[in-house]
């Protein structure tokens, strides 16, 4: 057997490294065993590189990461994202200010807002709600009185989103009505007054809508 | 990357990258901003991750950049010393049917872990803990294998002579 020289030490602690790699080739491979098998020093501190690595590659990959964190990365992503919420809103909005503008038209446009609103809130929700992802497994069925505490943070933003939609609504048809019956009194009540001399002084003027100036100017 | 994908990928990988963050930066509490902070990001940048198998590498990048941020500016701000941080980053509970020996040279890795510089630690967390090959490790520390092979011998040495010193002070 050859006895290495202190130089070879360096050389067998280099290919001590190597050999951590997994790509020490057989013939240093065999080299190294027989100086390790030869040197006490060397055999240490193999002995001690070996553990080390062992121990190292027996760390845990993965630490749980805590829940209310995780909640905060919902509400930061798929809770604010531009989807059905904002969608919703914006929708709702777009109603509201259609039905000021163009009484005549409001009807249609509410209906066709209402549908959209719906559409873009339940569909969803309750898509989301039939998903089996195992959080809604449970008896059919639940009671009244169980169900808001039985729902999870993402059913409670939608119903909230729900219940805005529903008061943005409300709010374009109360406009659409209060537009409609102007329009009633400019163009024939109004007028109608106005002939009996005792109630012209009292007839209000009433501001004209920009769609009844266009009608006016045909 | 869709938003079902989006969630999907954020619950396999979220423990992985806060378990990085956390033994890099030997800190749960920045590990916690950190993974928050690389999840929302994958989020804004869904439109380039498209395939969801590249969410992993992709986070673990951010994540990782991230943590190098936040040890440079401990080290600009001296609060803390980078390399010896005393709280332990794995889970004491995460293995008791392991024989007290190898408890206590895991202990003693874990703190040696923390007396070496971050970017030896980064390179054997990913290499020895997370399993990562030397082609993404290569592509992350942005290094020819060969010098990543370099750097990564000098680091198993330096784990080692660490783990020694730790037993010499006991």
């Amino acid at each position: 057997m050859t006895t290495l020289l202190p130089d070879e030490c360096r050389s067998a602690r280099r290919a001590l490294l190597t050999r951590a790699d997994g790509d020490l080739p057989a013939a240093e491979a065999a080299a190294l065993a027989r100086h390790l098998a030869a040197c006490a020093s060397c055999r240490a501190r193999a002995e001690s590189l070996d553990a080390t690595i062992a121990a190292l590659r027996g760390l845990p990959p993965a630490l749980p990461f805590p829940d209310d964190a995780l909640e905060s990365v919902w509400d930061r992503t798929l809770r604010a994202a531009p989807a059905e919420g904002a969608t919703v809103v914006r929708l709702a909005d777009r109603a509201v200010d259609g039905a000021a503008r163009s009484p005549r038209r409001a009807t249609w446009r509410l209906a066709l807002a209402a549908a959209a609103l719906l559409a873009a809130v339940l569909g969803p929700w309750l898509a989301f709600r039939a998903r089996d992802d195992g959080r809604f497994a449970g008896p059919p069925g639940p009671q009244p009185a169980t169900v808001a505490a039985a729902l999870t943070p993402e059913e409670r933003r939608a119903a909230a989103e729900l219940r805005l939609v529903l008061q943005l609504t409300d709010r374009a048809l109360q406009r659409s009505q209060r537009a409609a019956v102007d329009g009633v009194l400019r163009r024939g009540v109004d007028p109608a007054l106005r002939r009996i001399p005792l109630l012209r002084e009292i007839v209000p003027d009433r501001p004209t809508p920009r769609g009844a100036a266009v009608e006016a100017a045909r | 990357m869709e938003a079902e994908a989006y969630r999907q990928a954020v619950l396999e990988l979220k423990d992985r990258v806060f378990g990085y963050a956390a033994q890099l930066l030997r800190d749960r509490e920045e590990a916690r901003d950190v993974t928050q902070e690389a999840l929302v990001r994958l989020w804004e940048h869904r439109a380039a991750v498209a395939d969801p198998a590249a969410a992993k590498p992709w986070l673990l990048r951010t994540a990782h950049n991230l943590c190098i941020d936040r040890l440079r500016q401990r080290r600009a701000r001296g609060t803390a010393s980078l390399d010896d941080v005393a709280e332990p980053a794995a889970d004491p509970g995460w293995s008791p049917d392991r024989p007290a020996d190898a408890r206590a040279l895991r202990t003693e890795v874990e703190r040696a872990l923390g007396r070496i510089p971050p970017r030896d630690r980064a390179l054997l967390l990913l290499r020895e803990v997370h399993g990562h090959s030397y082609e993404e490790l290569a592509a992350l520390v942005d290094a020819p294998i060969g010098t990543l092979k370099s750097l990564l011998h000098r680091a198993r040495a330096r784990l080692r002579r660490e783990v020694e010193r730790l037993r010499m002070e006991r």
